[in-house]
C-alpha cells in the first residue's frame, strides 16, 4: 500500500501571464504506516503537493498512484480516494459547520454512505482518538478552544477511517500546550492505529520530535528525502533556503567546534542530554589518563 | 508614574445560555499591577485564554475596566474626553495581519489613521513616508497588501500604527499567525523601531524565543500575573514555566537538564554562546 | 485573477484623462450615457462616436483593451439587436414568418440599439480603466455628499464599497479553501440533482460567514484603534480639488451635450 508520485509537475495558471511552475519532477513514495514530516517554507510548493495526494488537484505532468492505481485515470472513484487519503487543510476550524461537535464529525462518514449506524459508531470512535469524550458532543464547536476545534476538525477526517492522514500546519497559531496536544494526537495514532500520518510544517524543532522521515521541499524540489537525523545534518544548505535546524543541532556542532565530542547528529533535547554527558565522561577519562 | 499603568484592574464578562440567562461571570483579567516605563521593551507571555488579550485591548479602550484603572500616558482612559489621544498615544497592533488593513493600496492604509485624525494632507505624506521608511516597506508602497506575504503585511500594519506618532504600541500576538521567516521579519522591526525611534513596546506574545531580548517579561496565567522579571530571571525557572504549560527555548531547557544531572552549569542559559562556554571551561 | 480585483480595470498609464478629478469623469460619463438616450439620429451618433473616439485617444488606453470588454456582454448586445430587428411593427415590411418581421423601422432601431450599447459599455468602461477604485469611491463621497441633507450616509456607504474592494478577493480565495477542505470530506460540489446542490452549499457557506463574521469583528475594533469616527473631522490624502483641466473638461461636456442637442431637435 502507498502513495506514490511519479514525475509530478505542477503549472499553475497555466497559458496565462501568470504561469507558475509550482512543483518539478517530483518523486517520492509514502508507505502505510510511516510518520512523514514535509517540511518547507511559505510558497515553497509543500501544500501543492499534499493537495495531489488526494486528487483535489491534477498533475499537469506526472501521475500519482495509490495503490498502483492512477488516480486520474478512467472512472477512478476519487471521492472514494479522499476516505482512504484523509487532508486537514491549515486553520482546520474552517472547515467546522455544523451547530453540534458529534453532527460535524458525522459528515464525512455520511458523504461515504454509510448506514446510520456506522457513521454514529465511526463519529463516536474518532472523537475518542482525539481525546474529546461524550461530554463534548452537543457542545456547539464554535464555543471550543482552539485546540478543541483543531481536535474535532481531525476527528471529522478520521471518521472517514483514511489509511493516510495528512495535515497541513495542523499547529499554526497554537500555543505551546495547544501544539503538543495536538502532536500527541497524532503520535498516539500512528502508533496504536498504525495510520500513516503526513505533517507538513516549517517548524523543524516541532517535526524533529515526531517524525520518522523528514521530506524537504524548496522551490517546488525535493531537496532532503531523509530521517531527521541525516536531513539535520545539512543544517547550513537548510539555512539557505530559509530553513534551519532545531536549536540543539547548532549546540552539538558549536561543542564539537570547542572540542567536546558529542555526536553532532542529536534532534531532540533528550539526544543532546544524553551525548553530551557522555562526551564530559569521556573527557574526564581521557584527562584522568593523561595525568597518570 | 509610567506610560502604561494599570491598578488592580479587573475585566469580568458574563457567558450567557440560549436563553439570555447569565451562566456564570469570567474573570478573564484579574487585579493586574502593570508600571510600564516609556522607552522600554515588556513583552507578556501566557498561554491562550490567560487573558493578555483582553488585557491588551483595556490598554487601548477598546475594552473598559470592569474594576481598577488604565492611565495611558497619565490619561484614564474612561474618560470619553481623553479616548481618541489614547488610542493616539498607545497604538495597537492585531493577530491577523489580513483584517486590520482597511484600504487597497499599501500607502492609503498607512494613512489611515492620520485621515481620522484630521491630520491636514501633505503632513499625512510626511508622516506615510516616515513610516513606511521606518518599517522598510517603501519599496511596496504603491502595491496592493493581497500580493504582500503575512510577515510584510504585519509590518504594514506596524507603519499604519506609526504614522499616527504613538510613544508606544501594543502588540497583540503579531507572530501567531506567520511563518518562522515573518516571524523575525516583524520581531526585528519592532526591536529596532523601540531602540532606534525609542518607542515603547509590548510585545504580547506565546513564544519565547521573542521574549528573549525584551527588557522585561510579565508571564500571565489565568487573568493574574504570574511571574515577572528579566529574561534571565524567568527562563530559569524551567518547572514553573512549563507547568504554565509554557515553552522554553531549547538550548535553555537542555542546560536546565545538564544542570539536573549534576553538572555546574549557571542558571537561565538564554544563547548557544553561553551553553557553550558553560561546558568547555 | 481574483486577486487582482483590488485594481479593478485599472489601465495605469499617465494622460490627461487619468489625471482628471473623478468627479468630473463620473459626470462625463452620466452625461454620455444620457446623450446616448436623447440621440435618436446619425448624425448625433456619429457625434456621439466622434467624441469618445477623441476621448479614448486622449486617455492612451488602448482601444483592444476597451473592446474586449465587450465581450462578456456580447450575448446581451445580440439578442437585443435580435429582439429590435425581429420584432418590431413598422413600415416597410421587407420580410414576414409567424410573427417574425423585418421592417424599415426595425433595422433601423436594431442598429441604432446595438450603437447605443457598445457605445455606453465602451464609454463607461472607460471610466474604470483610467480611475482607480479608491479615487472613484473618494468622487462619489465627495460628488454626492449634498445627499448627505436628504440623511444618506454618503461617507458610510463609500467606505463600505472600499472595505469591499479588499476584502472579496479574500473571501474568494477563503471560498476555495473551505470548498476544498470539505472535498476532502467526501463532499460533492458537482451533483446535477439541483436540491442535492444546495444541499451542498451549506458546508461551505456557514463556515465561510463565520470567518466573514470573525473578520468584520476584527476590522472594525481594528479601524476604532486607529481612530476611526465616521466622516466627520476626517482629512484626505487625496484631497479632491478641481483644476484647470476640469473646468475645461466641464466646457467640452456641455459644448459636446449642446451640440448634440442641436442635432437632435434641429435636423
Amino acid at each position: 500500500m502507498s502513495i506514490e508520485c511519479r514525475s509530478l509537475n505542477y503549472v499553475y495558471g497555466q497559458g496565462t501571464a501568470m504561469e507558475v511552475h509550482v512543483l518539478r519532477d517530483i518523486n517520492l513514495t509514502i508507505e502505510k504506516g510511516e510518520f512523514v514530516g514535509i517540511i518547507g517554507h511559505t510558497g515553497s510548493g509543500k501544500s501543492t503537493l499534499i493537495q495531489h495526494f488526494n486528487g483535489l488537484l491534477r498533475a499537469t505532468e506526472g501521475q500519482v498512484f495509490y495503490d498502483g492505481e492512477d488516480i486520474f485515470s478512467e472512472g477512478y472513484d476519487r471521492r472514494a480516494l479522499r476516505g482512504h487519503v484523509g487532508l486537514v487543510f491549515q486553520y482546520p476550524e474552517h472547515q467546522l459547520f455544523e451547530a453540534e461537535v458529534f453532527q460535524d464529525v458525522c459528515f464525512g462518514p455520511r458523504n461515504q454512505g454509510l448506514s446510520q449506524e456506522e457513521i454514529e459508531k465511526r463519529a463516536r470512535e474518532a472523537l475518542n482518538l482525539v481525546g474529546l469524550g461524550k461530554e463534548f458532543d452537543t457542545r456547539s464547536p464554535f464555543e471550543l478552544s482552539g485546540g478543541q476545534k483543531r481536535r474535532v476538525a481531525i476527528a471529522g477526517v478520521l471518521a472517514m477511517e483514511p489509511d493516510y492522514l495528512i495535515l497541513d500546519e495542523p499547529t499554526a497559531g497554537l500555543d505551546p500546550g495547544g501544539r503538543d496536544e495536538i502532536l500527541g494526537v497524532l503520535r498516539e495514532l500512528h502508533e496504536k492505529k498504525g495510520i500513516a500520518v503526513i505533517l507538513v510544517s516549517h517548524s523543524m524543532e516541532d517535526v524533529a520530535n515526531y517524525v520518522q522521515r523528514i521530506v524537504v521541499v524548496n522551490d517546488g524540489q525535493i531537496a532532503f528525502d531523509d530521517t531527521p537525523r541525516n536531513v539535520f545534518q545539512h543544517y547550513k544548505e537548510l539555512e539557505a533556503i530559509g530553513l534551519s535546524a532545531p536549536q540543539v543541532t547548532y549546540i552539538a556542532h558549536a561543542l564539537r567546534e570547542r572540542g567536546l565530542m558529542v555526536d553532532e547528529s542529536v534532534t531532540t533535547v533528550e539526544e543532546a542530554k544524553i551525548s553530551i554527558l557522555a562526551a564530559l565522561h569521556a573527557r574526564e577519562m581521557e584527562r584522568g589518563r593523561n595525568e597518570r | 508614574m509610567g506610560i502604561v499603568k494599570t491598578a488592580k484592574l479587573v475585566y469580568e464578562y458574563a457567558r450567557r445560555d440560549e436563553d439570555n440567562h447569565v451562566i456564570e461571570t469570567v474573570r478573564a483579567v484579574d487585579r493586574v499591577d502593570l508600571d510600564i516605563q516609556e522607552g522600554e521593551f515588556v513583552a507578556i507571555l501566557g498561554r491562550n485564554g490567560s487573558g493578555k488579550s483582553t488585557m491588551a485591548k483595556q490598554l487601548n479602550a477598546l475594552l473598559c475596566p470592569t474594576e481598577g484603572t488604565v492611565w495611558i500616558g497619565g490619561m484614564d482612559t474612561t474618560e470619553e474626553k481623553y479616548l481618541w489621544d489614547v488610542r493616539q498615544t498607545a497604538g495597537m497592533v492585531f493577530q491577523n495581519p489580513d483584517n486590520q488593513i482597511i484600504a487597497t493600496v499599501v500607502e492609503e492604509d498607512v494613512g489611515f489613521g492620520p485621515e481620522n485624525m484630521g491630520i491636514p494632507p501633505k503632513e499625512i505624506w510626511e508622516r506615510v513616508d516616515e513610516s513606511l521608511q521606518a518599517v522598510g516597506m517603501t519599496a511596496y508602497r504603491k502595491m496592493s497588501p493581497n500580493h504582500l506575504s503575512g510577515g510584510q503585511k504585519q509590518r504594514v500594519a506596524i507603519a499604519g500604527v506609526m504614522a499616527m506618532k504613538p510613544r508606544c504600541i501594543i502588540l497583540d500576538e503579531p507572530t501567531a499567525m506567520l511563518d518562522p521567516n515573518g516571524r523575525k521579519e516583524v520581531i526585528r522591526t519592532i526591536r529596532e523601531l523601540n531602540r532606534e525611534e525609542g518607542i515603547t513596546v509590548l510585545l504580547i506574545t506565546h513564544y519565547m524565543e521573542e521574549t528573549v531580548d525584551a527588557d522585561r517579561i510579565v508571564v500571565m496565567d489565568q487573568g493574574h500575573v504570574e511571574m515577572t522579571g528579566t529574561p534571565r530571571e524567568i527562563f530559569s525557572q524551567v518547572e514553573r514555566l512549563k507547568a504554565l504549560k509554557l515553552d522554553v527555548p531549547q538550548v535553555t531547557e537542555l542546560a536546565y537538564e545538564c544542570k539536573r544531572e549534576g553538572l555546574n552549569i549557571p542558571d537561565g542559559i538564554l544563547t548557544v554562546q553561553e551553553l557553550v562556554d558553560a561546558l568547555c571551561q | 485573477m481574483m486577486k487582482d480585483i483590488t485594481l479593478g480595470q485599472y489601465y495605469p498609464v499617465d494622460s490627461p484623462i487619468h489625471s482628471l478629478d473623478p468627479r468630473t469623469k463620473l459626470m462625463g460619463t452620466m452625461v454620455y450615457i444620457i446623450s446616448l438616450f436623447i440621440a435618436d439620429n446619425l448624425a448625433c451618433y456619429l457625434l456621439g462616436i466622434v467624441f469618445l473616439a477623441v476621448v479614448i485617444r486622449l486617455s492612451r488606453v488602448p482601444l483592444s483593451y476597451i473592446t474586449r470588454g465587450l465581450k462578456p456582454i456580447a450575448a446581451l448586445l445580440l439578442i437585443s439587436v435580435l429582439f429590435n430587428l425581429f420584432l418590431t411593427n413598422g413600415e416597410p415590411l421587407y420580410w414576414q414568418w409567424k410573427f417574425l418581421k423585418i421592417t424599415g423601422t426595425g433595422l433601423r432601431q436594431a442598429f441604432y440599439m446595438g450603437l447605443r450599447l457598445i457605445l455606453l459599455i465602451m464609454g463607461s468602461s472607460l471610466m474604470t480603466f483610467t480611475t482607480t477604485p479608491t479615487s472613484l469611491t473618494d468622487g462619489l463621497e465627495k460628488g454626492l455628499r449634498f445627499l448627505n441633507t436628504f440623511h444618506v450616509p454618503v461617507h458610510e456607504v463609500a467606505m463600505m464599497m472600499s472595505i469591499a474592494l479588499r476584502f472579496i478577493p479574500i473571501l474568494t480565495e477563503e471560498t476555495d479553501k473551505i470548498q476544498k477542505a470539505q472535498m476532502a470530506r467526501g463532499a460533492d460540489f458537482e451533483n446535477r440533482n439541483i436540491i442535492a446542490r444546495a444541499k451542498a452549499m451549506i458546508p461551505l457557506l456557514v463556515p465561510l460567514f463565520i470567518s466573514a463574521w470573525r473578520r468584520a469583528t476584527d476590522l472594525a475594533m481594528a479601524m476604532e484603534a486607529r481612530c476611526y469616527h465616521g466622516g466627520s473631522g476626517r482629512t484626505k490624502m487625496f484631497p479632491l480639488e478641481y483644476k484647470q483641466a476640469d473646468r475645461i473638461g466641464y466646457g467640452i461636456l456641455a459644448g459636446y451635450l449642446i451640440a448634440l442637442c442641436l442635432l437632435r431637435f434641429l435636423l
